[in-house]
C-alpha cells in the first residue's frame, strides 16, 4: 500500500494550495485555542497561586467599624473558621504639582493578618511609610521615597512611599462608583501598618473590612443571615461571598470570557476547516473514482483505501497545529500583557505551555481525520465495476427561465445559470463561504461601535454632568446646593443622595447602591438599554434587572430596604419598575421618595456639576483644594480611561475580524478553485469550440455575482446567530451588552466580501487562461 | 480437465428505475486451469458482466459461480476483495494506471497487494519498458501504458488474468504487441486468461471461444490449433 499512499501524496502535492488552505484555517482555530489556553493557564495559575498564598477569604463584609474583640466573637457562629479585620479608609493623595484628583483605598496590615493578606514589596518599614498599588506607582512614575500628603477624613497626614503592595481582594482595583475599569493614575489601593493607620484615622481597634473563612462543608448561605444579624449594629453596608466580591468577580468574568472565546472561536474555525477538508476530499474521491475502483478491483480493501486518504488529514492537521502553535507564541504573549495590565499581581511572567499545544495538535488531527473520513466515506460506495467504465453523466436539472429573461441574457449567462442549477451542492458551498466572513465581520465590526456607543450613551444620555463630587458627610440639600453654586465655573449643579442599602425579599438579601435622584433632571436620568426614560419615583423604587433576578422580585412587589444611616428599621417600598441597564446593579428613587419613606430631612452627599464652557479646569482646581470632597468622578477621565482600556478589546476584536476574513478568504478561494478545476474539461471544450477567455470569464462572473448575492443574504441571519452568541458571552452582572448590527459594519463586511470574491474570481480567470486545449483533448472523459 | 471457474445458471439483473435489464440469463460453463478463453459478443451481449463476475467485481443475481472450491455467488464483499487480491489480475481497456505514479511504481503497487508477487523490475523489463520505468503515465503512449497495465496485472502472480478489451484503445500494430505479451506470459506462467473483445480475430489465439448474445452463452467454439498473435492475419 506504500505506493498507493505515494499516489495520494502526489495528488496532494497537486492540490497543495487547497490543502494548505484547509491547514491555514485549522491553524487559525488552533492558534486561537493555544493562545487563549496559554493566557488562561498563565492567568489562572498566577491568580490561584496568589489567592492561595495570601489567603483570600470566603466572605467579605464592609461596615462602619468593629473591634477586634467583637470580630473574635464572630467565630462562635457555626460554620465560621476564621475572621480577620482590616482598618480601611479612602484617602486623597496630594503631591506638589499634581493636578489630578487621586484617591487611595488605604488598608491596614498586621503580622497577625490571617486572611486577605497584603503583600508588600519590602519588609523594611519607614516611619509613616505607605505602600501603594502597582498600577498607581507605575502610571504616575512614583519612586520609593516620594513624599506625599494624605488627606484622611479631611485632615492632612505626611507620608512617604515605601514600595508596592498587592491585596488578593483588589487584584482588579476599581472604586465603588464611577468606573468599571481600573485607572491606576487616579485610584488604587495603599497599605500602612496598623499603628500608623490608627494614628492617622484617630481610631483605635476599629476595623471596617472583614474577611471570613468558612469551615469545610459550610456555604455562604449557612452563615449569611447570622452574620447580618450580628453585624447590623456595626453599620454593615455590604456582605458578599467571594464569587460576588468586586475584584474576584471581575477577574472571574475576564477568565470566563477568555474561556468562552477560547472555546467558541476555535470550534467555529475548526468547523469551517472540517467543512473545507470535507469538500476537498469529497471532490478528490469523485475525481479518483476510477482509481479507487481500480484499486478495489486489484484487491485493496475499503479500510486500506480510507486509511491512505486519512494520511492527508493527519498531514493537514499536523501542519495546521504546528503553524497555529507557533503563531500563538508571540500573539499569546502580547495578548497576555494586555490582560495582565488589567490586574495587579506580583507575578506577571508568561510561559508557553506544552500541554495546550499537545491538546491543540490532538484537536487538529481529530478534526482533520473526521473531515477526511466524512469526505472519503463515499469510497465505500464505489464498486470495482466503476473502474471499468467512465462515470456516467448525472441527470441534470435543466432550469427553464421565463422567456423574457431567457431572451435578455446572453449565451454565456445561460450556461452560468444552468451550471448553477445542475450543481446545487457546489453553489451551497460558495454561498456558505461568502456568508461566513460576512456574518463574523459584520458583528465584530459592530462590536467596537456598540461598546463605544454604550459608554457614550451612559455619559451623553444618562449621566450627562461633567463632575460628580462625593462629600465627606451628608449635608442639607439647600446648604450644599448653595455652596456648589459658589464654585467658579459652575453652569448648573444638583445634589443627590446615594448610599448602600440592604434589599430584602422574603429570605433573599442583596446590597445595592440606592440613588436619590431629582425629578425632571437633565443631568442624571434613568434610562434602560432600549432608550426609555423613567422618572425617579416618589412612591416606590426602580430596580435593575440583575438585582431583581437575584431577589426574585418583580414590578408591583414590596421590597424591604434597610439603611442603618437613616433608620435601623426595614422600610417596605413597592417596586415601580424593573429595568435593564447597561451597567451595574443599582436602584433609584427620587430625593423626595427617600424623605417620605425614611421620614428624613432633605439630604445630599453627592453633587453633580455641569461646568461652563472653558471652565472645567478652573472648576477641577477648586475641587482639588476642597477638603470636604472624598471622591471625584470626572466623566471625561472615565471616557479617556475607557478608551485606553478598550484598546486591548478593540485589538482583540479586530484580530478576530481579521482571522474571520482570512478564513473566509481561504474558503472562498479554495472552493472557487475546486470549482474551476472540475470544469477544466467544460471550459476547455468551450475554448476548443472557439470561445474566448473573456466569454468564459462572463460565465464565471455571472455565477460569482449570483453566489455573492445569495451568500450576502445567507450572511444576514448568520450575523444574527453570531450576535446572540457574543451577547451571551459578553454580558455579565456588571454590564449587559445588547449588540445591534450597524449599517456601517454591514457595509464594511460587504466590501470585504466583495474584495475576497473578486480576488477568487480573478484567480479563476487566470486558470481559464492557462487551459491548454491539447491537454483537454488527451483527457479520457 | 480441472475447472478453475464453474458457472451454473448464472443470472444478472440490473434495475434501472422501473426497468429490469437481464444482462445475463442462465449462463453455464466451465473455464479450465491454464486455458486462454476469449469471450466474444456485440455490445450489450453480457460479456463485460460475466468478466466482472468472474473477477469478483459484481455479484450474481442468481445461479452459481465457483472459483476452485470458493462459492463466489455466496461470498461477502470482504471475501470477494480477498479473492481479487489473491487470485485475480486485471487488464483494463483504458489502462487505469495511477497518473501520480511512475510505471515502476504502478507495478510495485500490485506487488504490495500480493502475498507472492513477481519481481516488478523483471516484469517491466519483460514488457519492454526498462528504459521508461520512471516515466509517469502521461509520458507514455497508449501501448506503453497498456504494457505497464499488463505488468501490473501479472505482478500479483494471479491464477486468473482477466482482460477487458485490452486492445480496444490501441491501434492494430500496438494491439498485436500487447496481445503477444499476454499470450507469452500465459504460456510462460501457465495462468488462466480470459479476454473479452469485439474483435473476432483475437478469438484465433484462444483455446476456446465463448460466443455471447443477448445475455446468453450462444455457443462455445474450441480451437484445435490456436494461433500465436503474430500468426494471426490482422
Amino acid at each position: 500500500m506504500k505506493n498507493f499512499r505515494l499516489y495520494i501524496l502526489r495528488s496532494s502535492i497537486r492540490g497543495f494550495g487547497s490543502l494548505m488552505g484547509a491547514a491555514s484555517i485549522i491553524a487559525l482555530g488552533i492558534f486561537v485555542y493555544v493562545a487563549m489556553s496559554d493566557i488562561l493557564e498563565n492567568l489562572t495559575l498566577q491568580i490561584e497561586r496568589y489567592y492561595q498564598i495570601n489567603q483570600i477569604a470566603d466572605v467579605f463584609v464592609t461596615l462602619d467599624g468593629i473591634s477586634s474583640k467583637n470580630i473574635e466573637q464572630l467565630k462562635s457562629i457555626s460554620g465560621i473558621a476564621d475572621v480577620s479585620g482590616k482598618m480601611a479608609v479612602n484617602a486623597r493623595l496630594l503631591l506638589d504639582g499634581e493636578d489630578k484628583f487621586i484617591t487611595v483605598h488605604l488598608m491596614s496590615y498586621e503580622d497577625s493578618d490571617s486572611l486577605n493578606k497584603i503583600h508588600n514589596s519590602t519588609i523594611i518599614k519607614y516611619e509613616n511609610g505607605i505602600f501603594l498599588g502597582k498600577k498607581m506607582v507605575e502610571a504616575n512614575h512614583y519612586k520609593d521615597g516620594t513624599e506625599f500628603t494624605l488627606l484622611i477624613n479631611g485632615k492632612p497626614k505626611k507620608s512617604i512611599l515605601a514600595g508596592i503592595c498587592f491585596a488578593p481582594n483588589y487584584v482588579y482595583a476599581i472604586p465603588s462608583s464611577g468606573s468599571i475599569f481600573p485607572d491606576g493614575e487616579i485610584y488604587d489601593i495603599g497599605s500602612v501598618d496598623i499603628k500608623t493607620m490608627e494614628e492617622w484615622t484617630g481610631k483605635k481597634d476599629f476595623y471596617q473590612e472583614l474577611g471570613i473563612r468558612l469551615k469545610p462543608g459550610y456555604t455562604y448561605e449557612d452563615v449569611r443571615n447570622q452574620l447580618i444579624d450580628r453585624l447590623s449594629q456595626y453599620g454593615i453596608s455590604d456582605i458578599r461571598e467571594k464569587e460576588n466580591q468586586g475584584s474576584y468577580a471581575m477577574v472571574n468574568k475576564q477568565v470566563r470570557q477568555l474561556k468562552s472565546i477560547g472555546t467558541i472561536l476555535p470550534i467555529m474555525f475548526l468547523s469551517v476547516s472540517i467543512f473545507m477538508l470535507y469538500v476537498l476530499l469529497k471532490k478528490m474521491v469523485e475525481k479518483d473514482q476510477s482509481v479507487i475502483g481500480t484499486m478495489k478491483a486489484l484487491g485493496m480493501t475499503d479500510r486500506e483505501l480510507i486509511a491512505s486518504y486519512m494520511v492527508q488529514g493527519i498531514f493537514v492537521g499536523v501542519i495546521g497545529a504546528i503553524i497555529g502553535g507557533l503563531l500563538a507564541i508571540p500573539v499569546g504573549k502580547n495578548m497576555f500583557t494586555l490582560y495582565i495590565n488589567l490586574f495587579s499581581l506580583p507575578d506577571s511572567s508568561y510561559h508557553n505551555f506544552i500541554n495546550s499545544r499537545v491538546r491543540g495538535l490532538l484537536f487538529a488531527i481529530i478534526t482533520s481525520i473526521l473531515a477526511v473520513y466524512l469526505g472519503v466515506r463515499e469510497i465505500l460506495k464505489i464498486t470495482p465495476a466503476q473502474a471499468m467504465r467512465a462515470k456516467a453523466p448525472e441527470t441534470v436539472f435543466n432550469l427553464k427561465l421565463p422567456l423574457n429573461i431567457e431572451n435578455k441574457v446572453g449565451a454565456m449567462e445561460r450556461i452560468g445559470i444552468r451550471s448553477i442549477a445542475r450543481n446545487p451542492f457546489r453553489g451551497c458551498l460558495i454561498i456558505l463561504a461568502i456568508g461566513f466572513p460576512f456574518s463574523m465581520t459584520s458583528i465584530l465590526f459592530s462590536f467596537n461601535q456598540v461598546t463605544e456607543q454604550m459608554y457614550f450613551q451612559q455619559f451623553d444620555m444618562i449621566q450627562t454632568y461633567d463632575e460628580q463630587i462625593t462629600l465627606l458627610s451628608a449635608n442639607s440639600s439647600i446648604k450644599t446646593a448653595n455652596s456648589s453654586m459658589n464654585l467658579n465655573g459652575v453652569k448648573k449643579s444638583e445634589g443627590i443622595f446615594q448610599f448602600t442599602v440592604q434589599l430584602q425579599n422574603q429570605n433573599k438579601t442583596e446590597f445595592a447602591k440606592l440613588y436619590g435622584l431629582n425629578k425632571n433632571s437633565d443631568m442624571w436620568r434613568i434610562m434602560d438599554i432600549y432608550g426609555s426614560y423613567y422618572q425617579p419615583p416618589d412612591d416606590g423604587i426602580i430596580i435593575d434587572s440583575h438585582t431583581a433576578k437575584k431577589l426574585n422580585i418583580k414590578k408591583g412587589d414590596i421590597l424591604e430596604v434597610t439603611y442603618a444611616g437613616l433608620s435601623s428599621e426595614k422600610i417596605k417600598i413597592p417596586v415601580t419598575e424593573v429595568i435593564v441597564e447597561n451597567f451595574g446593579s443599582s436602584c433609584y428613587m427620587s430625593g423626595e421618595g427617600i424623605q417620605r419613606f425614611w421620614h428624613s430631612k432633605p439630604m445630599v452627599n453627592t453633587i453633580i456639576i455641569d461646568a461652563k464652557s472653558g471652565y472645567l479646569e478652573t472648576l477641577q482646581k477648586q475641587i482639588l483644594n476642597a477638603k470636604q470632597v472624598t471622591w471625584l468622578v470626572d466623566t471625561n477621565r472615565i471616557l479617556k480611561s475607557y478608551k485606553e482600556q478598550m484598546k486591548s478589546t478593540v485589538l482583540m476584536v479586530n484580530m478576530f475580524a481579521l482571522i474571520s476574513v482570512a478564513a473566509g478568504g481561504v474558503l472562498i478561494y479554495n472552493i472557487s478553485m475546486i470549482n474551476i478545476r472540475e470544469r477544466i474539461m467544460e471550459f476547455g471544450t468551450l475554448k476548443l469550440m472557439g470561445g474566448k477567455d473573456y466569454e468564459i470569464g462572463r460565465i464565471l462572473l455571472f455565477e460569482q455575482c449570483l453566489y455573492f448575492i445569495l451568500g450576502f443574504l445567507a450572511g444576514i441571519p448568520g450575523s444574527l446567530g453570531v450576535r446572540c452568541l457574543l451577547e451571551k458571552i459578553l454580558s455579565t452582572d456588571a454590564f449587559t451588552i445588547v449588540l445591534f448590527t450597524q449599517i456601517g459594519a454591514y457595509f464594511k463586511a460587504l466590501v470585504i466580501c466583495i474584495i475576497i470574491t473578486a480576488l477568487s474570481y480573478s484567480a479563476q480567470v487566470r486558470v481559464v487562461k492557462k487551459i491548454q486545449i491539447t491537454e483537454v483533448l488527451k483527457e479520457r472523459e | 480437465m480441472d475447472a478453475i471457474i464453474k458457472t451454473k445458471n448464472l443470472c444478472k439483473v440490473y434495475h434501472l428505475g422501473e426497468i429490469e435489464v437481464h444482462a445475463l440469463k442462465n449462463v453455464t460453463f466451465d473455464i479450465y486451469r491454464g486455458e486462454l478463453v476469449v469471450i466474444l459478443g456485440p455490445s450489450g451481449s453480457g460479456k463485460s458482466t460475466i468478466l466482472n463476475m468472474i473477477g469478483g467485481i459484481e455479484s450474481a443475481t442468481s445461479g452459481e459461480l465457483i472459483y476452485q472450491d470458493m462459492e463466489l455467488h455466496k461470498s461477502t464483499s470482504k471475501e470477494l476483495t480477498m479473492y481479487r487480491r489473491a487470485h485475480v489480475g486485471f487488464i483494463f481497456q483504458f489502462y487505469n494506471l495511477m497518473q501520480g505514479l511512475t510505471a515502476l511504481e504502478n507495478v510495485e503497487l500490485a506487488a504490495q497487494l500480493s502475498e507472492n508477487p513477481l519481481d516488478p523490475f523483471m516484469l517491466i523489463d519483460q514488457v519492454g519498458l526498462s528504459e521508461r520505468i520512471h516515466n509517469f503515465p502521461s509520458k507514455l503512449s497508449g501501448g506503453q501504458q497498456q504494457r505497464v497495465s499488463i505488468a501490473r496485472a501479472l505482478c500479483k502472480n494471479p491464477d486468473l488474468l482477466l482482460g477487458d478489451e485490452p486492445t480496444g484503445a490501441l491501434d492494430s500494430e500496438t494491439g498485436v504487441q500487447v496481445l503477444s505479451l499476454i499470450y507469452n506470459f500465459h504460456i510462460k506462467f501457465k495462468n488462466t486468461v480470459v479476454i473479452i473483445t469485439h474483435n473476432e480475430k483475437i478469438a484465433q489465439i484462444a483455446d476456446r471461444v465463448f460466443y455471447f448474445k443477448d445475455g446468453e452463452l450462444d455457443h462455445i467454439k474450441i480451437n484445435e490449433k490456436p494461433l500465436k498473435p503474430e500468426e494471426v492475419d490482422w
